[in-house]
């Protein structure tokens, strides 16, 4: 089977190129390319690339610009690529070694696969501490969904099953890879989890970056929760439950305070409760606490 | 791509060999139809798209038309290779089923209904296991369920294999989906069809005869049907207008009676009758009743069957309703203990009980309701609590039960009033 990695990026030419050095140093079980579904960047990503094309000979620089968003980048990606099998990275992030075999192997068995996320690598101890690790060692899961769930970067399918599902919508800027998770499982396909392939996974690390990063999950989380949850406005003991985080949260302020791991928790929670607010507003859901 | 999704079953089967013309088994698709011509459309071409059709296994169509007053006809038209049956009068979803499995020449029947639709991987991961597996009669599985009112759900998220009749007869709750079922066709001859007399509960009416008969296995891992429920639907509306609740004791009794005279066949009876009455004061709670009725189903049931206090599945609604009671009342302890009166005096008739055993279940009430209290109204749980404990003789002699309670009351419980829904059903 051929495997096209698909990876979508604005700006991030300061960091594919470590994604791209891990990709050039994988074994890989057969035919393979990358492709680079480039979304409008303005850096001198074009040059970064250039200096793999030695070493990746089948690296393909694909203008996906027409729409901002990764979810465009990457159904342009997979348009453009001529595998069978499909692997989604970021350009933030890297593949640890035994990753590409270890996806190939799990997208002969199943059509639907996802790695292991690892954040030890390229995180500061005070950022792991604080955002907590998801996906380390099983698939993430929120309650009101009856599938789990990874995040895109993660992510192996079958191209077939990609396109009879339509790709990934383009409407939500975030939380596509959870519908998109959702409506493939819906097919029948089921994500199963390779622990064999493992991504290191780059956390934001500016306290801004994190709070609007939160915010905005909580946000779409709302969405989801609108859209699969057949969620009301009132369901007041959700209201509740939002009201007493608010509490505990602010209860807790001046402990956290007096900490950087208690600052960057701070920023996170805060962008949480931010988010969870403006996505009931915005959708007409109550705000759904997943954590 | 059907070859990857036949492999992400847990079930797979190794056969990649297609089998030869002749050795290729024939299923027979039985589509009952009544006024959904749209829907209908969908549903046949979910059947059409069945993946390794011709290759695993051959495929006949048949769509009953229950005498529909709308363009069904022109619908069936549109498909040249199924095989249309018009009914000359209508005879209800169970006739017209008949109609279709009887005209049927396969092998193996799959059901679907016209509001359903297969998954295009269905046949191609149940028809193998069947072929391979002769001592099982059926397979069944899962279903994603859509509709505007109800979460996204897989449902059901287990059911039992091998001999399943104990199984199915202590469940009432409906978590049988007949488009998920693949079923072998003789299998209708020898336990009989459909019972046309019968609306909503059929489907658990023949199960529970096939199952009397013939293993079942069950699939899991991931849907092979999907279901749409809807509050308009058939399946609600039989609960709302008490169809359902006249109907499923019945079913249950007369498979009750396929079992011996043993005590552990009593034990069964038991507990398939308390889930008959869980059930209902299930449906009673979600299908908009609430609190009032649910209290009264309960109360009857127990005035009929003292004995149902002992039972777990029952207890549990006794709980439920108690906690009801204490939150929407400004005296909690009050409304538990008048409910817990109107239980010893529903109970009274049967001298199995001692007065230490009844206290005992007053404690078990409000311990229940002190614990949905804490998450409702704090204030009051801490006395709801104090006259648990006050009230469970039971707490007096055993520290761990004591133990036990604090720490229920301390975690603060996951609520799931709201986050659990009405069962799914597909109507």
């Amino acid at each position: 089977m051929k495997l096209s990695i698909v990876i979508p990026c604005r700006n991030a030419a300061h960091t594919i190129g470590e994604t791209l050095e891990a990709l050039a140093t994988q074994t890989w079980p057969g035919d393979w390319e990358v492709i680079v579904a480039d979304n409008s960047s303005t850096d001198d990503l074009a040059q970064v690339l250039e200096r793999y094309r030695a070493r990746i000979p089948s690296l393909h620089h694909v203008n996906a610009s027409a729409r901002r968003g990764p979810s465009y980048a990457r159904n342009m990606g997979v348009k453009m690529a001529t595998g069978e099998g499909i692997l989604f990275c970021d350009a933030d992030d890297i593949p640890a070694p035994g990753w590409a075999v270890a996806m190939a192997e799990g997208l002969k068995t199943h059509a639907f696969v996802a790695c292991r996320l690892e954040f030890e690598k390229l995180n500061a101890p005070s950022i792991r501490v604080a955002r907590g690790q998801t996906q380390v060692s099983a698939l993430q899961r929120f309650s009101f969904l009856p599938f789990p769930h990874a995040g895109s970067g993660t992510l192996g399918i079958i191209r077939a099953l990609h396109e009879t599902i339509g790709g990934f919508d383009e409407t939500i800027p975030i939380c596509e890879d959870i519908d998109y998770c959702i409506r493939v499982q819906q097919q029948g396909a089921r994500l199963a989890l390779m622990p064999g392939a493992t991504l290191h996974c780059r956390l934001r690390s500016q306290a801004t970056g994190i709070f609007a990063q939160a915010s905005h999950y909580a946000e779409y989380e709302v969405y989801l929760y609108k859209k699969y949850g057949a969620a009301s406005f009132c369901e007041w003991w959700r209201w509740r439950q939002y009201g007493q985080s608010w509490r505990f949260l602010l209860g807790r302020m001046p402990q956290l305070l007096r900490t950087p791991e208690g600052k960057t928790m701070l920023a996170w929670r805060l962008g949480r409760q931010m988010g969870l607010l403006k996505g009931s507003l915005r959708f007409g859901a109550s705000p759904v606490t997943v954590e | 791509m059907s070859q990857k999704m036949a492999e992400t079953h847990p079930a797979k089967t190794s056969k990649d060999v297609a089998p030869t013309s002749s050795a290729r088994p024939l299923v027979s698709v039985v589509i009952p139809t009544y006024k959904r011509a749209q829907l209908l459309r969908k549903a046949i071409i979910s059947a059409l798209a069945q993946e390794r059709a011709g290759e695993l296994f051959d495929m006949e169509i048949i769509v009953v038309d229950d005498c529909s007053p709308d363009d069904t006809a022109q619908i069936a038209a549109e498909f040249p290779q199924i095989h249309y049956l018009r009914l000359s009068k209508n005879s209800g979803a169970s006739g017209a089923r008949n109609a279709g499995i009887k005209c049927a020449k396969g092998k193996y029947v799959a059901l679907l209904d016209d509001d359903d639709e297969f998954l295009t991987h269905k046949l191609m991961v149940q028809v193998p296991i069947l072929e391979e597996h002769p001592e099982v009669g059926v397979l069944y599985g899962q279903s994603v369920v859509t509709g505007s009112e109800v979460p996204l759900l897989l449902w059901p998220e287990w059911g039992p294999s091998g001999n399943v009749f104990e199984a199915f007869v202590t469940r009432t709750d409906d978590f049988l989906h007949p488009p998920t079922w693949l079923v072998r066709r003789e299998l209708f001859e020898s336990a009989g069809f459909f019972d046309e007399t019968k609306a909503g509960m059929e489907h658990y009416d023949m199960a529970l005869r096939i199952a009397a008969r013939t293993p079942w296995m069950f699939l899991s891992g991931g849907p092979v049907a999907r279901g749409r429920y809807s509050q308009k639907g058939l399946w609600y509306s039989t609960i709302v207008n008490g169809t359902n609740e006249k109907q499923l004791p019945q079913i249950v009794e007369a498979a009750l009676e396929r079992l011996p005279a043993t005590a552990e066949a009593d034990l069964v009876r038991r507990k398939a009758r308390a889930a008959v009455c869980a059930s209902i004061a299930h449906q009673r709670w979600w299908s908009g009743g609430g609190l009032n009725p649910t209290r009264e189903h309960l109360l009857t049931s127990l005035r009929a069957a003292p004995w149902l206090v002992d039972e777990a599945a029952a207890v549990d609604w006794l709980k439920r309703v108690a906690s009801a009671l204490a939150e929407s009342s400004a005296h909690p302890v009050r409304a538990v203990k008048t409910f817990w009166n109107d239980i010893t005096r529903a109970t009274a008739s049967d001298p199995g009980r001692t007065p230490l055993q009844m206290r005992r279940l007053l404690g078990d009430l409000l311990e229940a309701a002190a614990i949905s209290l804490r998450r409702g109204s704090p204030r009051m749980a801490p006395f709801v609590a104090v006259s648990a404990v006050v009230n469970n003789p039971s707490c007096w002699v055993q520290p761990g039960r004591l133990l036990r309670f604090y720490r229920a009351l301390s975690t603060h419980p996951v609520s799931t009033e709201g986050a659990s829904t009405p069962r799914s059903h597909s109507a």
